[in-house]
């Protein structure tokens, strides 16, 4: 092994990242070369000093911070679905109202359009038409509504 | 490597089992935290980054899906956090006295005065080298001399090969010993 092999791979060296044989190649050329020798001895302080800062203590605290993030994040989760939820059932809700809505005017329709044909049938005049089960007489729809109103009871 | 303990445990997390959460933490709290503090030179950034690191593969871990060790993983999703941060500022380096004082610096408190007083000074040069490297050298540099971690391992971590990790590893460590250099020689 030449000088520069045994250079670029004093890391993997150092690692133990070689195999058996490149393993004893370096450390020939080691045991020869005073200049690779002083190369390595230089590395080997510089990563001794720097593999011997170590990375601090972990405070008690990280674990509630990370704990409480969390729990915020399932919150909010949660808050978004049921809002999702709200929106779809009030949507649901319009869309049955419109539903009702049709088919109430459909039924109404349909009442008055039978009721009409009965008057007919029996010589009622036109005016004289049902509203669900009640009859009345004509005049204007308000005050007809509270004659009636008044009889039945 | 992960065993089955492992296996069973991020499972349990990802059908959101809250004590199993806790216990990956404990498992890998100190190593996260010792990266992102190589990474970032002071303890408060450390704790937000790790705090972060952690609440973002808890956040996504039903997408982890076992192709590496969870640990893998995890030190991924850290050091590009890592490299996120350092990317907007350089690291902040705590000064040698406190970290002293932390017992940050166990190599030193075996010497005498004389050699204390030395080894702090080339302590202080070694973090300034390192905290001049670009930050992918020093993740590496990190990685490979701070954390001890196999090529192969740092190769799964930034996606790359042994053989990549072989050679920036040896550069890194070539410029902060370049660094210390006139130091080294005194």
């Amino acid at each position: 092994m030449n000088c520069f092999g045994c250079e670029r791979n004093l890391s993997s060296y150092r690692d133990d990242e070689l195999s058996v044989e490149e393993r004893l190649a370096i450390e020939a050329h080691l045991e020869d070369c005073q200049s690779c020798r002083g190369e390595f001895e230089s590395h080997q302080r510089a990563w001794e000093v720097a593999g011997g800062l170590q990375g601090g203590t972990v405070t008690d605290g990280l674990w509630r911070s990370v704990e409480v993030n969390l729990e915020e994040g399932r919150a909010s989760t949660n808050l978004d679905d049921l809002a999702l939820m709200i929106k779809g059932l009030a949507s649901e809700i319009r869309d049955l109202h419109h539903t009702v809505d049709d088919l109430r005017r459909q039924v109404e329709q349909v009442e008055w359009g039978v009721d009409e044909r009965e008057g007919e049938a029996h010589g009622r005049r036109p005016d004289e038409i049902r509203v669900g089960r009640g009859r009345f007489k004509a005049g204007t729809p308000r005050e007809a509504s509270i004659e009636q109103f008044r009889r039945s009871s | 490597m992960e065993n089955q303990a492992d296996i069973g445990l991020i499972a349990a997390c990802q059908q959101g089992d809250a004590r199993a959460f806790r216990r990956v933490f404990e498992i890998y709290r100190d190593r996260v935290f010792s990266l992102c503090c190589h990474m970032s030179g002071n303890e408060v950034d450390a704790e937000d980054l790790a705090q972060e690191s952690f609440i973002q593969a808890f956040r996504n871990i039903g997408s982890f899906r076992a192709d590496s060790a969870f640990g893998t993983w995890l030190y991924r999703i850290a050091s590009n956090r890592c490299l996120a941060e350092a990317r907007k500022r350089r690291p902040v380096f705590a000064s040698m006295e406190a970290m002293a004082e932390k017992n940050v610096i166990p190599m030193a408190r075996e010497k005498n005065p004389e050699e204390q007083l030395i080894h702090k000074e080339l302590a202080e040069r070694v973090e300034e080298a390192i905290a001049g490297l670009p930050e992918k050298q020093r993740l590496i540099f990190v990685l490979g001399t701070q954390m001890g971690m196999r090529y192969r391992e740092i190769g799964e971590i930034l996606e790359c090969s042994e053989d990549a990790v072989k050679v920036r590893i040896h550069r890194a460590r070539k410029r902060v010993r370049d660094a210390l250099k006139p130091f080294l020689e005194t």
